[in-house]
């Protein structure tokens, strides 16, 4: 069968001449899988956001120590840490609002030499450590944030931390998948002495077993505490989740219009086109055909749906990652989210959902098609005949 | 072959064909007369595999086509059977060469020469690219003897051809009809409750309250 041909006469040219039920669809699906991968990438990022926080400077670090009201403690305790576990890190840090581009950034302050040297990182060789200890306010950024603000070295990145005005210079850009985007490094005595948090610090991380992680946890002091990382991050996913599937739920309904505009879009036209369909089964063609035209119909339609779904997925997706930032970081933690691009892989498993969608919307009506007969051309349809025994009802409930 | 042997047909409670038995041998041109609801369409819908008889069998060429299920009735449909219908039946939104052309593709094939030749044996030439909208009636129905026509069915079964023509065209449509089947001996059945018309056939039945007789 030259099913191509058929389909360019019976389904594209359809697809042509009825303007507006397309549109509406194309419309429906578009909004739907739009929202579906904006929301996505929104919590996807959010998660990922929380993820590195708890992950840190050192994602080869398996405990940390936290006070438990969450405020920043007393450094003392390092010392006695440090004694039982030599590799431990302390860190410092604070978020601050980029004045200027109105962005959040992870502002830590290190013991960059031992940190680095433990993730095998040549940092004497690649980075100009010197100026980072000399300049009191020199910072490290991430490559990434680099590229992204057009920065060069010595620029100055006015930042608010509590209400307050600071000046930090940018001495180098460090390129590495480790880090978060927004993560700024400092040195940790000039953290401290910048932000006028002298002998404190925020947590430790450390890389040790549980025998000594239990030996540890013996001697701090009752607001602190000893937390495996694997269970904080499994902690604030759970916290994450229940945020997320609000927003995938509003996100479902979207899709589910959509799905319903694209089936009452299949099920106006094979309505419509009950005659035509009548007279292809009685020139020859047989129920799949049938099938197959308006099946590929409505997958057409998604399919374009779908593709402007994942533009207008893009421009949802800056929308909704700064308010999930906002929102997630008034009521859980403070976050940052620098990345909302769509990936190919969003792309593609909203695409794959988006023609999975068309398909289950135009199969029901496809099939209901099939079910036309031959000689429907010139008697009463199967579908008036259907809902005949209906009208009787519905006339004698109006008069 | 074909061979009605007690054929019954019933719409809900109302039965429309009561035990029709009739024999038309290849190369026929048969007219079946009758007034509006007496079951003449009912008959050729039967004959012609677009619907199943509720009692009593339908062979053609030495096969039982009442026996069949629904993907043997399509495919006897598609090969053996073109169908001329009182309203023309086209499709509208494709053009007079893509309605003409639907038959053979759904056989399979696209032969764009033969389409072009059945256009001009039926008076169509340069009418291709139109749809059925800008056509006259006599016209339309020109092209739906050209769709019927272009598979070489064996059987042609006509609803009401010039039901809806006024009648100095239907003459002309008949005309037509003739010429066409009279070259291949192709087995002709007519429909209709004009008696100039049934005067084309050289066999015609009068059907009444679901009973045929000569």
């Amino acid at each position: 069968m030259k099913f191509l041909t058929l389909l360019r006469l019976l389904t594209i040219r359809n697809i042509k001449n009825e303007k507006f039920m397309t549109s509406l669809s194309i419309v429906g699906v578009a909004l739907g899988i739009g929202l579906f991968i904006g929301v996505k990438i929104a919590s996807d990022r959010a998660i990922a956001s929380f993820e590195s926080e708890i992950k840190g400077m050192n994602p080869k670090v398996n405990y940390e120590i936290l006070d438990i009201s969450g405020l920043d403690f007393d450094e003392k305790i390092y010392g006695d840490v440090l004694h039982r576990e030599e590799k431990s890190f302390p860190i410092v840090k604070v978020k601050g609002l980029l004045k200027d581009k109105k962005e959040t950034i992870d502002i830590n302050g290190i013991d960059i030499v031992k940190s680095l040297q433990f993730l095998h990182i040549d940092i004497k060789e690649s980075y100009e450590l010197e100026r980072l200890y000399r300049d009191f306010n020199g910072v490290i950024v991430t490559k990434k944030f680099f590229d992204k603000h057009a920065l060069h070295k010595n620029d100055i990145l006015t930042v608010l931390v509590y209400d307050r005005e600071y000046h930090l210079k940018v001495v180098d850009a460090m390129d590495t998948e480790l880090l978060t985007p927004n993560t700024v490094i400092m040195d940790i005595g000039n953290f401290q002495e910048y932000f006028k948090k002298y002998g404190f610090l925020t947590k430790i991380d450390i890389a040790t077993d549980e025998k000594k992680a239990e030996e540890i946890k013996k001697f701090l002091p009752s607001n602190l505490s000893i937390e495996k990382k694997d269970d904080l991050i499994r902690n604030q996913k759970a916290v994450v989740a229940s945020f997320r599937y609000n927003l995938q739920f509003v996100s479902l309904i979207a899709i589910l219009v959509g799905m319903f505009l694209l089936y009452n879009t299949i099920f106006i036209s094979v309505v419509k086109r009950r005659t035509e369909i009548g007279i292809l089964r009685s020139l020859g063609s047989d129920k799949k055909t049938i099938i197959m035209l308006f099946t590929i119909h409505g997958v057409l339609l998604g399919f374009v749906g779908s593709l402007l779904g994942i533009i207008l997925g893009q421009i949802i997706a800056y929308f909704s990652v700064i308010a999930v930032q906002k929102t997630v970081s008034t009521m859980y933690s403070a976050i940052s989210i620098s990345e909302y691009m769509v990936t190919p892989s969003d792309a593609a498993k909203s695409l794959i959902l988006g023609l999975l969608v068309s398909f289950v919307a135009s199969v029901i009506p496809s099939f209901e098609a099939s079910k036309i007969r031959p000689h429907e051309t010139s008697r009463e349809g199967s579908f008036e005949g259907r809902y005949r025994k209906y009208m009787k009802f519905f006339t004698r409930n109006y008069v | 072959m074909i061979k009605l042997i007690d054929v019954e047909k019933y719409y809900a409670e109302t039965r429309v064909l009561a035990g029709i038995t009739l024999e038309v041998r290849k190369g026929d041109f048969i007219s079946i007369m009758g007034s509006s609801g007496s079951g003449k369409s009912t008959l050729l819908n039967l004959i012609g595999g677009m619907d199943r008889p509720d009692r009593g069998k339908i062979i053609v060429d030495g096969d039982d086509i009442s026996a069949y299920d629904d993907d043997l009735l399509t495919l006897y449909r598609r090969k053996k059977v073109g169908f001329i219908f009182q309203f023309f039946n086209l499709l509208p939104n494709i053009t007079v060469f893509e309605n003409i052309q639907i038959p053979l593709l759904l056989n399979g094939t696209a032969d764009e020469a033969k389409v072009t030749e059945y256009i001009r044996s039926v008076g169509l030439e340069g009418k291709e690219h139109t749809h059925p909208y800008q056509l006259s009636g006599g016209q339309q129905q020109r092209v739906a003897i050209a769709r019927a026509l272009i598979t070489d069915p064996d059987i042609v079964l006509a609803d009401e051809p010039t039901g809806s023509l006024d009648s100095q065209t239907g003459n002309i449509i008949m005309e037509l009809i003739i010429n066409l089947v009279e070259k291949t001996k192709k087995t002709v059945l007519l429909v209709t409750h004009d008696h100039a018309i049934a005067q084309f056939a050289n066999k015609i039945f009068r059907i009444k309250d679901g009973v045929i007789f000569p």
